[in-house]
């Protein structure tokens, strides 16, 4: 096992997971003395009944006076600074004492803002954001995830635009950090199988990542090993059979496992490119992580070929790992995800994306057209995941590996610049 | 059977180990605004000059040490906590940081109750019964690390008090501060670790978590243990067994404590040994029991303890076995394990006592198992 | 009763030698970023990318030193000196205290290292800061000698990236600005 030179791990998420799990949220609230929750969640979260089972979760728990005092629904695709004034307002003027998130990323991050005001009063944002500048308690917070993948409940960052300045507010604290994330497997129940797919890769990929980057320390390999072992198993089972409801609670514990990792121990370059292809062609985050996976995990081969032959074990199970010979298990880990998107995208009817050129838009049309590839490049540059990337990356290796995933051909492992062998923690 | 999918799991400490973790503190004191910590520590870490470098590693922050009280003795009473928790009000202290082990911990705990909820320590026995968040509290482990150190327990006056508030929010493992004295004291903390590990791993109510951090605990062990009590003042062994000892509290605290280590807790409360030896003297005796009873051991434990290729080797049904094999084999082991609970020269009506004393407290247990686990180990 | 007096307040004391030490390092660093600036073809790619209101305070909490660079009214990088008071920040990065900076600059920790330690803190937009770690990883490459520089970067550039010509051109014509 790697003891780094130093880390530092923090989670102080309480998690609580179950096919009943929303029924514990009254006695949670009741712990950190609220009762009149807010729910913030987005439109589609709503429609598609969820916000209902978790109100009736709530009302069905016996010897509580909780009772949900507001519900906002209206947060947009990226959270924005006066959705966030909205939302608080509502909360003040119906006297909640707590929030209930149901969502993504940008109900979270949205919700992460209104707790903000709501608890250190008025109404500039502004004041709080950056790198800790809140410093105290804030009020009860419970994140309901209702896809498994972001892993965004047990993150202390919240991203809010404010649009009439065109710039984005980032808000780092560990006070911003949900109180409880509840993993319910109703939650996740109705989710369509491409999104399944897709939103389980990514978090595969952020525990893939986690063990394999920079930054990885005892604790985060604790858990990314075992969120590898719960999604490589139970991700095409799901998806086939979508009613398996252990196979959806093991994707959201996956997804949560998964998150305490990478919020710890950060990502490398399969996110800088991910986020880069996110940015320039608008391509969902989870469709461009399963893509980069097995990229990342090639082109690092020769600084973090040890750890990667290491995840073979959870992703394909003690069979194949004692099968392999020592000195192929990274190769065999890297063919073995390869293998996960083919199956995938033949379960999901083409719909789950193995290169760029397959990714299709709603209006049918290309997503990530072949001359966009300089422009993601040169964004990716500017992404902060490359510096715990074991190894460097300029234009022309982004363009390398860029062009690979375009056409969906294996590295060529001889044309990757080497800096050194290994890595140093 | 309870899917092992549905639970609850809580840890609050923010872990930073390794090279100069102390001077870290003054951050992340600031971020919970706080720049003026009550230190307490023992005799025995001020001698040793640790305290000093404690107080070097925060040079050059705006973090004024409000006092550093250096007598905590090794029994602490609560006259004593009700008067340093007086104390620290005088100095207007907002954050208390323990540099220690055993009751220096367990004062700093029962201070923090007593100035941020305005209460008596001992109102609040029991499970539960802290309700709120306290100030913020540091501890800084040295080699010696105590059962209850790292987790949300304390024991003040005999009594137990037990709550997910209780937790440090910051546990700095410095390379400086962890370096073992001697063979005996790091046997100790490290059989704690493993007891915790093993009876997280290995209970019916194990859940993804727990399994994650226990399993990483045994890892950690299984490499070390020997190497660590053989020779403690190596500082990468010691790292690594701090962590061990992290990890596997943050899994013990998340499960009901298993029969070796409430009875070990026991044991060590009526005879004065330290309580990793009273552990380690029962460990063999309890697993033995686990195989006579037939209860079948997790096939992944052999990943745990025996590494991942003797794991994917063996045939699925050996598993178990060869899991059970290697655990016995690592602690057979280490060194100067105690053998039974003759070597530390324990008497029958002891023993009986400490049973007595564990089923009261740990009423899930089985008293059946416990006399058991003593007749063997006796 | 405790006696108060045996326990006095204890001030955090000072690290003078150490102060020093990383003020030289950042006054270097500072005037190389200048130098750089005005010399080697990535480099002024990379400032180009910068938002032209940029200053970046880069500094140790909480006390300093601290070293100020920013873009002036003609866009041009410049070194602005130690002092932050009543310059508008729009970057800052932050190492968490003096011994993590003197890990940094006695070259113990590179600063890929030192990033993934968690040693120092970005305040501020996130690609302009990338853009000053590639520069902080090209100044290392150009003001060191290889044996050195190597221990800093994770991947020593090869022919292919920066030619001896090249290097040795930036690295001649940044000395010079720096000393000069």
């Amino acid at each position: 096992m790697i003891i780094p030179g130093y880390y530092e791990y923090c989670c102080r998420v309480k998690t609580i997971a179950g096919h009943k799990a929303l029924e514990k949220i009254p006695s949670e609230l009741a712990r950190m003395k609220a009762q009149k929750p807010m729910i913030i969640t987005d439109k589609g979260v709503a429609g598609a009944g969820l916000i209902k089972i978790v109100q009736s979760a709530i009302k069905s728990t016996k010897g509580f006076k909780t009772s949900v005092a507001a519900v906002y629904d209206n947060v947009p695709p990226d959270s924005e600074l006066t959705i966030v004034r909205e939302a608080a307002k509502i909360y003040r003027t119906k006297g909640c004492d707590a929030i209930i998130a149901v969502g993504g990323g940008s109900v979270l991050d949205t919700a992460k803002g209104v707790n903000i005001l709501v608890s250190l009063g008025g109404d500039e944002l502004m004041h709080y954001a950056g790198a800790g500048a809140v410093k105290q308690k804030l009020k009860p917070m419970i994140a309901v995830p209702t896809t498994s993948g972001t892993g965004s409940e047990m993150t202390l960052v919240a991203v809010i635009a404010d649009h009439s300045r065109s710039v984005k507010l980032p808000f780092v604290s560990y006070f911003l950090l949900p109180d409880v994330a509840i993993l319910d497997s109703r939650m996740t129940k109705t989710l369509p199988p491409a999104l399944t797919s897709s939103t389980a890769m990514d978090a595969l990929t952020h525990a893939c990542e986690a063990y394999t980057c920079m930054a990885k320390n005892p604790v985060s390999d604790a858990t990314a090993l075992e969120a590898i072992r719960l999604i490589a198993s139970n991700v095409l089972n799901v998806v086939k059979n979508p009613n398996d409801m252990e196979g959806r609670l093991a994707l959201a514990n996956g997804s949560a496992l998964a998150g305490m990792a990478f919020s710890n121990s950060m990502v490398g370059m399969v996110h800088m490119l991910g986020h880069a292809t996110g940015g320039v062609c608008g391509v969902p985050h989870g469709v461009c992580m399963s893509i980069f996976l097995p990229y990342g995990l090639e082109y690092n081969l020769h600084r973090s070929g040890e750890l990667t032959a290491e995840l073979l074990l959870p992703l394909a199970g003690p069979e194949v790992y004692a099968a392999t010979p020592k000195n192929v298990r990274a190769l065999k880990a890297i063919e073995h995800i390869r293998k996960l998107n083919e199956e995938l995208h033949q379960a999901t009817g083409g719909r789950h994306a193995r290169f760029l050129k397959e990714i299709i838009g709603r209006d049918g049309t290309q997503m990530v057209p072949k001359e966009k590839l300089p422009d993601i490049a040169r964004t990716a540059m500017r992404d902060a995941s490359q510096f715990y990337n074991p190894e460097d990356l300029d234009f022309n290796d982004c363009m390398m590996v860029l062009e690979n995933a375009w056409e969906g051909t294996p590295l060529n492992l001889k044309k990757i610049k080497k800096g050194g062998k290994g890595m140093k923690f | 059977m309870r899917s092992q999918s549905e639970y609850g799991f809580f840890y609050q400490p923010k872990i930073m180990s390794g090279v100069a973790a102390m001077e870290n503190i003054p951050v992340e004191l600031d971020g919970f605004n706080a720049r003026h910590p009550f230190v307490i520590t023992s005799k025995e870490i001020s001698s040793s000059g640790l305290a000093k470098k404690f107080v070097k590693a925060l040079y050059d922050s705006n973090t004024i040490i409000g006092a550093l009280y250096d007598d905590v003795p090794a029994y602490a009473g609560i006259g004593l906590i009700r008067e340093l928790a007086q104390f620290l009000r005088d100095r207007g202290c907002d954050s208390i940081i323990a540099i220690g082990t055993g009751s220096v911990v367990d004062a700093a705990k029962g201070i923090n109750i007593i100035v941020s909820t305005g209460k008596d320590v001992l109102e609040f026995e029991g499970n539960n019964a802290v309700l709120g968040h306290l100030k913020p509290f540091v501890v800084v482990p040295t080699a010696t690390i105590a059962p209850y150190d790292l987790t949300g327990c304390a024991a003040i006056e005999g009594k137990e008090i037990i709550s997910d508030y209780l937790f440090p929010d910051i546990i700095a493992i410095d390379t400086r501060m962890i370096r073992g004295c001697c063979s005996d004291s790091m046997r100790a903390t490290a059989l704690v670790s493993l007891t915790q590990a093993l009876e997280a791993f290995l209970s019916p109510q194990s859940n993804h978590l727990t399994d994650a951090y226990a399993s990483m605990a045994l890892r950690i062990i299984a490499e070390h243990i020997v190497k660590a009590v053989k020779r403690p003042r190596n500082k990468k062994t010691c790292l690594a067994m701090a962590n061990a000892a992290t990890v596997s509290a943050a899994a013990f605290h998340n499960q009901l404590p298993g029969p070796v280590h409430s009875l070990g807790m026991a044991l060590s409360k009526l005879t004065g040994h330290l309580p990793g030896l009273c552990m380690g003297a029962l460990l063999p005796a309890a697993l033995k029991l686990r195989s006579k009873k037939k209860e079948p051991f997790r096939s992944d434990l052999l990943l745990a303890v025996g590494g991942a290729d003797r794991y994917a080797e063996s045939a699925e049904n050996d598993r178990a076995n060869k899991g059970e094999a290697a655990l016995m084999n690592l602690i057979s082991s280490i060194p100067g394990i105690p053998q039974g609970l003759s070597s530390l020269k324990v008497p029958r009506h002891t023993a009986e006592e400490a049973i007595a004393l564990a089923a009261k407290k740990e009423p899930a247990l089985k008293k059946q198992d416990l006399e058991e686990i003593i007749s063997m180990a006796l | 009763m405790i006696n108060y007096n045996n326990y006095p307040e204890i001030k955090p004391g000072k690290k003078l030698l150490k102060r020093i030490y990383v003020a030289t390092m950042l006054f270097v660093f500072g005037r190389a970023f200048q130098a750089v600036s005005r010399v080697d073809r990535s480099a002024k790619e990379e400032f180009a990318q910068m938002p032209d209101d940029f200053v970046l305070d880069f500094c140790v909490v909480p006390n300093g030193p601290h070293m100020i660079v920013g873009k002036d009214g003609k866009g041009r990088i410049t070194y602005l000196g130690w002092n932050p008071a009543g310059k508008k920040i729009t970057l800052a990065m932050r190492i968490k205290n003096i011994e993590a900076a003197m890990r940094m600059f006695m070259f113990l920790e590179s600063s890929c290292v030192a990033t993934s330690r968690d040693r120092l803190i970005v305040d501020g937009d996130l690609p302009t800061a990338c853009n000053v770690l590639h520069i902080m990883d090209l100044l290392e490459v150009l003001l060191l000698p290889k044996f050195a520089a190597k221990l800093g970067v994770k991947r020593y550039p090869k022919w292919s990236q920066l030619s001896p010509l090249r290097k040795w051109t930036s690295r001649l014509l940044t000395y010079v600005r720096l000393i000069a």
